[in-house]
């Protein structure tokens, strides 16, 4: 067995003279679940796409399994792939739809084997085995979705790619298939790439992330290191809610900073004293109490979202922070009020974004 | 590779019988004969002769004349029907399918159909003009009347197909816009004038550009009613492209003048462009 | 609540008033009298021998019901075979113009390929035309290929108008990219995709360009009267106003022959009445 499902060797991909994939290098395990995430217009679909067939890269090279797959035909690359619109055909029914891939290769007559059984051991495999008979516009967003999921495992294909494919369902819907594709997974056991802009499915699905801006790769790892180690200031406002606060500050050597009037203890170390930084808070990582490692201000507006309270603090830096607290009863706007934060959630960023 | 596979055979027909036409067709404006013996050389002498030939003139005055009449006629009457279409509860699509079947007809039956109705001794038509003014009307065969006449036809045939499509266009326009003016106080009057009018402009563009292509060639209902006369008052170009070749057997001439007549069809629709192309 | 009651007042009140569905009522009933009047008229005409057709006052009902032209028109003239020949012809246009054009359309929306905005400005230069000025070039081109007086004069030139790829076209092009990308990846090649994807998801816009170009062949004059000489391979069009040219006009035979000429066309009409009324046509050409 190869050491990887899929591999991207410098990858890049140009249209006319917007780079949409930059210099892509990444290799996807077998078995994993890795979701590609990041703004519209970061290239993680067209990553997918490259992957697929469906665009040639620019340059570089893509390995499925270790064959080089550059000059194969979509159809013999072994990867099956999710759209968001979920692309079943129209004018067939379900049954009709899953079985599309084995008529499309005639694999019925190559195999010797019976295409209604395939289709229909897909079809449960999904949930969707009691709507075989209906055309796709007689079923909800949630059941097309089933479909096109079992058309994709209907050719046992090597790798999985899924673009966006929970996007147009409603939240409550997209929380349970969530689950069931993740459950999925584990049972099949292929490699996954899912692609989202989306960092709640993102953190919630994936074994790896990768957090990808204007085509370039910001940062790959599990969501635990994303979240808690963002390598930049990128990745660090975009992944957790509400985003991360970010404030300048002057290095006052080893691992102090002073933001303001206020001096901050990190974690990480802090540069030659003098040296101007960007420090980052999550609001969520905030504790209501004066301590020594504390942002003073006034409250300006409080929004009660209901498990929990959005503070919005003014401090005298040019903009205003916010906090996420769970008990926000003591706290009114007009007041004077007092943020502390442990070290290790002190977040520090050099000048150009890039964690010190 | 392969889309060049699927447009082939698309292009292979459209190069022949339209580019490969189109090509000679210039060609041909410098020679003449053809017909019967082989064509010869004859240089510019074609055009020069177009010039000053006021046949040429009359027959593209008698074209611009016929259209200035049949099209915004057409546009008005297909208008006000689609309007009475667009506001009836019950039965539009009865209504409709009568409208548009004499759409359905070859204008040329139109034309004989048109012959018989306007014949002057037992032509019904006639049979209502003398039972109102006491006198027979000779609708082809006067030369102020016949173009008048054979616009008429060809309006009577057109109707149908422009008042469905511009239904079409009215039942396109947003619903909301409707309401909204209604609520600022607009009447059904000022609503056509204000907001459809303006709205159905894409709609217009289409039609007239479409409609001045087309009858720009009248010929069909020509040749039947009154093959250009009394007196060439009905002559069109096109008719006159038919007789060089035909009666005349001219060839090139008759290749001079359908230069001619592409050149104003693509004047026209330029100006049309122009005309309705987007202020904003 | 009080605006909100206002509020629905008025917008039930946009339905048209009264008066309006009464003139409206009125505008109509007149619009389908001269749409109709003219066919009756020539029905009565067709049904009277030649003595009653001149008779005044004109009565729309003949006594006596005279079949005589219709026994004419079927013995003595060949217009049996131009009916043939003008549906043969029509079929055949249709059928290979609705392939032609098809696949040209699939390639112009959705395969990439160089020269793609080059071939369809051209082709929408060709749109703006006139065919008429091309017939004396046509007719050189077709005697030169020895087809003159030939079924294929009138067929092969019919397959070169370009209104019809830009009509499939517009179907072809709101068809999700992603449906065609879907089936490339389950296996289907280009002519599969094209067979079993595409020319189901547009029949409508295939029946439209059907009737369209089935329309534009049976209605066709000028081009049959060039390059077609002999009587019993014409068309019907110039067929039956070849009946008018002879001396004495027999108008009871021209009215028998217009009558029956509208007979197949309107039972196609009433076969396929919703795709007629879809102008579907026009929505594709502004686009």
């Amino acid at each position: 067995m190869a050491s990887a499902a899929v591999e991207y060797r410098s990858v890049s991909k140009i249209y006319g003279d917007f780079v949409a994939v930059h210099n892509l290098d990444l290799p996807i395990r077998h078995r994993e679940f890795l979701v590609l995430l990041g703004p519209s217009g970061c290239g993680k679909s067209t990553i997918l796409k490259l992957l697929a067939g469906i665009e040639d890269p620019t340059s570089g090279e893509i390995f499925v399994n270790g064959n080089l797959v550059n000059y194969l035909l979509p159809r013999d690359r072994n990867v099956a792939m999710v759209f968001q619109n979920y692309a079943l055909y129209p004018h067939m029914t379900v049954a009709e739809n899953i079985a599309y891939p084995l008529k499309a290769r005639r694999w019925a007559t190559r195999n010797r084997t019976n295409v209604g059984d395939k289709v229909l051991q897909a079809a449960k495999l999904v949930e969707i085995s009691d709507q075989l008979g209906k055309r796709p516009e007689a079923l909800s967003g949630g059941q097309r979705q089933r479909v096109a999921l079992a058309r994709a495992l209907v050719r046992d294909p090597e790798v999985f790619a899924m673009d966006e494919p929970l996007s147009n369902l409603d939240a409550q819907l997209r929380d349970s298939m969530r689950q069931q594709l993740i459950a999925l997974h584990r049972r099949v056991g292929k490699a996954t790439i899912y692609v989202t802009h989306d960092q709640h499915e993102a953190m919630t699905m994936a074994d790896r992330v990768v957090v990808l801006k204007d085509g370039i790769i910001q940062q790959v790892g599990t969501p635990f290191e994303v979240y808690n180690e963002p390598i930049n200031t990128f990745v660090a406002g975009f992944v957790g809610h509400p985003k991360m606060n970010f404030v300048p500050g002057i290095s006052l050597g080893g691992k102090s900073v002073r933001v303001g009037k206020l001096d901050l203890q990190s974690n990480c170390r802090t540069g030659p004293e003098g040296k101007p930084l960007m420090v980052g808070l999550r609001p969520t990582d905030a504790k209501f109490e004066a301590s020594l490692n504390c942002i003073r201000g006034t409250v300006a507006a409080s929004e009660f979202t209901g498990a929990d309270t959005i503070v919005t603090l003014s401090t005298g830096l040019p903009e205003d922070l916010r906090f996420r607290l769970i008990d926000a009863s003591s706290c009114h706007p007009g007041q004077a009020a007092a943020f502390s934060y442990a070290a290790e959630h002190v977040h520090i960023f050099d000048q150009n974004g890039n964690r010190t | 590779m392969t889309a060049y596979l699927f447009l082939a055979p698309a292009l292979v027909f459209f190069g022949t019988f339209l580019i490969w036409p189109g090509l000679s067709l210039f060609v041909q404006t410098f020679h003449n004969g053809g017909v019967m013996s082989p064509a010869v050389f004859v240089g510019t002498e074609n055009w020069e002769r177009t010039f000053v030939d006021p046949l040429v003139l009359k027959t593209i005055w008698n074209t611009l004349r016929y259209c200035l009449m049949a099209i915004p006629a057409v546009f008005v009457i297909a208008m006000l029907f689609a309007l009475a279409l667009n506001s009836i509860p019950v039965g539009q699509t009865a209504f409709k399918t009568i409208i548009y079947y004499p759409t359905l007809q070859p204008i040329l039956i139109a034309a004989l159909m048109f012959t018989f109705v306007l014949h002057q001794d037992f032509g019904v038509l006639n049979i209502v003009m003398r039972a109102i003014t006491g006198e027979p009307v000779n609708f082809l065969g006067d030369e102020d009347l016949a173009m008048p006449t054979i616009a008429m036809v060809e309006v009577w045939k057109g109707m149908g197909f422009w008042a469905l499509l511009f239904l079409a266009g009215i039942q396109n326009l947003p619903r909301d816009l409707y309401h909204a003016a209604e609520l600022d106080g607009a009447g059904p009057v000022r609503r056509f004038f204000q907001l459809t009018l303006p709205l159905l402009k894409p709609t217009f563009f289409f039609s007239v550009t479409f409609a001045t292509i087309v009858n720009l060639q009248v010929f069909d209902s020509i040749f039947v009613l009154t093959d250009g006369g009394p007196f060439h008052s009905t002559a069109s170009t096109t008719w006159y492209i038919y007789r060089s070749l035909f009666t005349f057997s001219e060839p090139g001439y008759g290749a001079t003048l359908s230069f001619v007549l592409v050149l104003v069809v693509l004047v026209l629709t330029a100006i049309q462009s122009y005309a309705f192309r987007d202020k904003s | 609540m009080w605006r909100l009651a206002r509020r629905k007042r008025n917008a039930v009140s946009l339905k048209p008033t009264l008066p309006m569905v009464t003139v409206s009522y009125g505008v109509l009933m007149f619009a389908a009298i001269i749409s109709i009047v003219p066919f009756l008229y020539i029905l009565s005409t067709s049904v009277k021998d030649t003595n009653s057709l001149f008779s005044y006052p004109p009565e729309w009902i003949p006594d006596v019901l005279y079949w005589g032209n219709y026994a004419k028109l079927l013995q003595e003239t060949s217009f049996l075979n131009w009916t043939l020949n003008t549906f043969m012809i029509g079929l055949a246009v249709t059928v290979l113009k609705l392939v032609i054009d098809a696949m040209a359309a699939y390639s112009l929306a959705k395969l990439q390929f160089a020269g793609k905005k080059t071939v369809s400005a051209v082709l929408l230069l060709a749109v703006a035309i006139p065919v008429a000025a091309l017939v004396i070039p046509l007719f050189f081109l077709v005697r030169s290929m020895g087809l003159l007086n030939t079924y294929w004069a009138l067929i092969l030139p019919a397959l070169a108008n370009p209104l019809g790829i830009f009509l499939l076209r517009s179907f072809i092009v709101s068809l999700p990219d992603d449906l065609i990308h879907s089936a490339r990846l389950d296996g289907a090649g280009e002519l599969k995709i094209f067979a079993q994807i595409i020319l189901p998801l547009i029949r409508s816009g295939l029946v439209v360009h059907a009737i369209f170009t089935f329309m534009l062949q049976y209605t066709n004059f000028l081009w049959p009267l060039v390059a077609i000489q002999s009587e019993s391979r014409q068309v019907l069009t110039v067929g039956i106003s070849s009946l008018k040219s002879n001396f004495v006009v027999d108008w009871g035979l021209i009215s028998a022959a217009s009558l029956l000429a509208t007979i197949p066309i309107t039972l196609l009409f009433i076969a396929l009445q919703r795709f007629f009324l879809a102008q579907s046509l026009s929505s594709a050409l502004k686009g």
